[in-house]
């Protein structure tokens, strides 16, 4: 008979513990739920076929690791990179590729007008206001991140920059 | 020392305001091409009005469109105050892309209000002849490769609008993609007495 209590305390202990990890598990799905990495209010210019759009939204960080934005992709564009929009002289402007974005630990980072965008290239679609459109975000440690963009003209105010203010 | 105010008053107001001449397109036409294709001279199409002109590329993806944007929201604001007989108008500095067709694509994208907006292309030489007089600069800088071995130009250019007057004189230039609505909405309407 003991060999066969030995098995029962085994499962017993098996199956405890199963739970257990269960219960963990879901704890750290809930987390990811409530943290994580995130892009607040998405959004995308609106452009016809073959030309070019950007994507704008702030990237939340609620992790506490430094990571860094690799990549993007976007199924209704043929190329899609990381821009910066920079001022060469007073009035003069133009944008570049960059290879990535750091953003620190518990922090967020701006993709504005004027500024960073995630910038899609010969759209192989009409993108007009009112649109929804899928986007994702790779990131090196978060992995990919997939948002809903609005397509409008304007940002809503709080992506304005009233950091001034 | 009643008269010496008086005198002031009307230099300030009577001339309407105080916006210097900064320049003008040139003493010569260029045959241009709307966004329905039609040909046009320019700046004979914006005689005798109010315009702000507006330069950009469509393959721009932040600065013009916010250029473009900020245009269309004075003309949304004119439009509210019954303002009328003010020109709109974009001048495209990549004429082989911005063929009249994409053009017009990119004012129904933008709901543009095209019975007083003009977006202008034509031949390279012209352009470049035309963006010159005014000292607007577009030089192509980063491009991108797509798939298909097709490059894409990004320009450096000046972030601009222009506000001219009824003679075509330029009264006033603004940071177009970030220029103040308000601002440009008085100065049109300091030239409009
Ligand atoms: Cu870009």
């Amino acid at each position: 008979m003991k060999p066969l209590l030995a098995v029962i305390i085994l499962l017993i202990t098996f199956t405890a513990c199963k739970k257990e990890v269960e219960e963990v598990k879901q704890n750290e799905e809930k987390k990811v739920d409530h943290s994580g990495m995130m892009v607040h209010k998405p959004w995308i210019r609106p452009a016809s076929t073959g030309t070019n759009t950007a994507f704008f939204g702030t990237i939340m960080n609620h992790t506490d690791v430094n990571d860094t934005l690799l990549s993007a992709s976007f199924e209704g564009a043929e190329v899609v990179e990381i821009h910066e929009t920079y001022m060469k002289e007073e009035d003069m402007m133009g944008m570049r590729r960059i290879e990535f974005i750091a953003i620190e630990e518990n922090s967020a980072f701006k993709l504005k007008p004027r500024s960073f965008h995630i910038m899609l290239i010969k759209l192989k679609e009409d993108l007009a206001i009112g649109d929804k459109k899928s986007v994702t975000l790779n990131f090196k440690h978060s992995g990919e991140i997939k948002v809903e963009a609005e397509v409008k003209d304007m940002p809503g105010g709080d992506e304005m920059d009233h950091s001034h203010h | 020392m009643k008269n010496l105010v008086f005198v002031f008053l009307l230099a300030f107001f009577g001339c309407g305001n105080n916006l210097p001449i900064e320049g003008d397109f040139g003493t010569g036409q260029f045959d241009l091409l709307t966004q329905n294709g039609k040909m046009i001279e320019f700046p004979k199409l914006i005689e005798g009005k109010i315009s702000l002109v507006g330069y950009i590329f469509t393959n721009c993806p932040d600065i013009c469109p916010l250029t473009t944007n900020n245009m269309k929201m004075v003309q949304n604001r004119l439009k509210e105050e019954n303002i009328e007989g003010v020109e709109f108008v974009s001048i495209s500095f990549d004429s082989e892309v911005d063929r009249p067709g994409v053009l017009k694509k990119y004012a129904e994208l933008r709901d543009l209000d095209e019975s007083s907006w003009t977006l202008l292309t034509g031949e390279k030489e012209d352009i470049k002849k035309l963006i010159k007089e005014v000292s607007v600069v577009a030089v192509v800088g980063d491009s991108t490769v797509t798939p298909d071995n097709e490059k894409i130009y990004y320009y450096v250019h000046t972030d601009r609008i222009s506000l001219v007057d009824k003679k075509g004189n330029i009264r006033k230039s603004y940071i177009g993609s970030n220029a103040n609505i308000e601002e440009m909405v008085k100065d049109v309407k300091s030239l409009i007495n």
